[in-house]
């Protein structure tokens, strides 16, 4: 059976003005429904990719495909790729304008043309998804950070982009907040919604991710699932990254398990280690 | 500085209509500019600001501070009506000697009057500002068919005042960490970096804005859901009784020649 790709990258390049090369060649597909975690140090050029799988910025070559169909940049085409591809900003506040939580919510929604009662059912689902129903009548400013990436996340799910691309999404937010973020983000994949992020979180995006994507200088330096980034040390090495902590203790007893499957979650090391 | 529009968005009228807001807002200025007794503008000004500290969320120590602000243009306002050439027959208070410019009683009177009007007028606007959010102002804006750009200008302005504000802050306590603004000649070149630095970083946060925008399909519109309000017949009584009560006090002060 042909393999349904959401999204696919061939061979895509960026240059800032000053000409720095943000993304380097890269060629990515990403699959309908998957969870894609973007890994890689400051200035990899994750952030400058997901403004491109949005059509922000537009790639000094390559090809990008979106539900089979090429991206070519005219203003019908990127109307109908940023409908459908949601892109989260690691800074909120660059991404809330309206005066009020209710009002933000209620921008992209309306944008898309849809009729007001449509958009107050979705505006109502998201507040209650996202748990912001109390914060809908003040200014985003007088939020917390947390609170106000919570409402830049609703501001686009109230869209319901079929990918969504979050930059950082689980940076500067407390414990209670991030799993928050995660069940939302487990939500959503359940309703089967492609959802990309970028991370320093080596534990979270090898328990949470399908595919991993390891960027390094622009490029891609490995793609593949938690356990087989991890076990390229090359790869690792020159990204500056660790092994997840799973892994980790995992090393340190592996001697005396059989062999068998790596462990991906806290409750299969733990079972690991129970039968040792 | 801030938080000032906190006040507002926690104020008991917060959800009111805020065309009943702007009618109590049209009657207090309207007291204020008819006035001309200083006595009835004195107790306007007392009455305005109880119903101010009611209804909004706002400390009394706050709101006497908060009422400071417009102090300093009102004094510099009146200093051309304060000094006058002082003629034959007229009470003098101060003489400002060889040039026969002084204060008389005369312009000292008008002076009281002007700074108790802009008192009452300005009481007016902060019985307005502290009850309703700059977004429900907007509202009643486009309901009176104002121009959207303007409209969508004013928002966007509100909101990156705030950004501006809250970035030069920032900035601020990263300076003063550092021991800044130690010294006449070090405040001077830091409060100019301080600028300078909010500026670079406004400008990119605009654009960073912007890009948000984008990326939600914006175009060139900002359309949003109108937010819900309630309309009370409490209110509108109570703004006929003092719509009632201001008219009666400017008609006895006229009828009386209350100074």
């Amino acid at each position: 059976m042909a393999v349904d790709y959401i999204a696919q990258l061939k061979k895509i390049v960026y240059s800032y003005p000053d000409g720095t090369k943000a993304v380097d060649n890269i060629s990515l597909d990403i699959r309908r429904g998957e969870r894609v975690a973007f890994l890689g140090n400051n200035g990899a050029g994750k952030s400058t990719l997901f403004l491109l799988l949005n059509g922000i910025l537009k790639p000094v070559s390559g090809e990008y495909r979106f539900d089979s169909k090429l991206v070519d940049y005219k203003r019908k085409s990127l109307f109908e790729l940023r409908k459908s591809v949601g892109v989260v900003f690691q800074e909120p506040d660059n991404q809330l304008f309206a005066p009020t939580v209710y009002e933000e919510l209620s921008f992209g929604p309306m944008n898309l043309g849809m009729p007001e009662d449509e958009v107050k059912a979705r505006i109502e689902r998201v507040m209650q998804m996202l748990d912001i129903e109390k914060h809908k009548n003040k200014p985003p400013h007088l939020l917390s950070y947390g609170q106000k990436k919570q409402v830049a996340i609703g501001s686009l799910l109230a869209m319901k982009p079929s990918m969504l691309v979050l930059d950082e999404p689980t940076s500067g937010l407390d414990g209670e907040h991030t799993e928050q973020m995660v069940k939302v983000l487990d939500k959503l994949h359940h309703d089967g919604t492609t959802i990309l992020l970028s991370t320093h979180d080596v534990n979270f995006a090898f328990e949470w991710a399908d595919t991993i994507v390891l960027m390094n200088n622009g490029k891609i330096e490995i793609v593949g699932t938690g356990i087989e980034v991890f076990s390229d040390k090359a790869s690792l090495k020159k990204c500056g990254l660790k092994l997840p902590a799973i892994l980790h203790i995992y090393n340190t007893i592996a001697h005396k398990c059989k062999d068998g499957e790596l462990p991906k979650t806290v409750e299969q090391l733990n079972e690991i280690i129970s039968n040792l | 500085m801030i938080y000032i529009d906190k006040y507002s968005n926690f104020s008991k009228l917060n959800r009111l209509n805020p065309v009943v807001k702007v009618g109590y807002f049209v009657v207090f200025l309207a007291g204020a500019l008819l006035s001309v007794s200083m006595l009835f503008t004195t107790a306007l000004i007392v009455c305005v600001s109880c119903f101010s500290l009611y209804y909004s969320s706002i400390k009394p120590v706050h709101y006497l501070k908060l009422s400071l602000i417009p102090l300093g243009f009102v004094l510099l306002g009146i200093i051309p009506i304060l000094f006058t050439e002082i003629k034959a027959g007229e009470t003098v208070v101060l003489n400002g000697g060889m040039f026969n410019y002084g204060i008389t009683h005369n312009t000292l009177i008008s002076c009281t009057k002007v700074v108790l009007r802009s008192y009452a007028a300005t009481s007016a606007l902060f019985f307005l500002i502290l009850t309703t959010p700059v977004s429900h102002i907007m509202w009643l804006l486009r309901a009176c068919r104002f121009p959207e750009l303007l409209i969508d200008l004013t928002g966007l302005i509100y909101r990156n005042i705030f950004i501006v504000l809250q970035l030069s802050q920032q900035l601020y306590i990263a300076q003063k960490c550092r021991l800044a603004y130690n010294g006449s000649r070090s405040k001077n070149s830091h409060l100019g970096l301080l600028l300078s630095r909010t500026f670079v970083l406004s400008i990119k946060k605009a654009n960073d804005q912007y890009n948000g925008l984008e990326s939600r399909c914006y175009n060139n519109h900002f359309k949003t859901i109108a937010p819900e309000f309630f309309v009370s017949s409490f209110y509108i009584i109570q703004l006929l009784l003092v719509s009632f009560g201001i008219a009666s006090a400017c008609l006895i002060s006229y009828y009386y020649q209350w100074q």
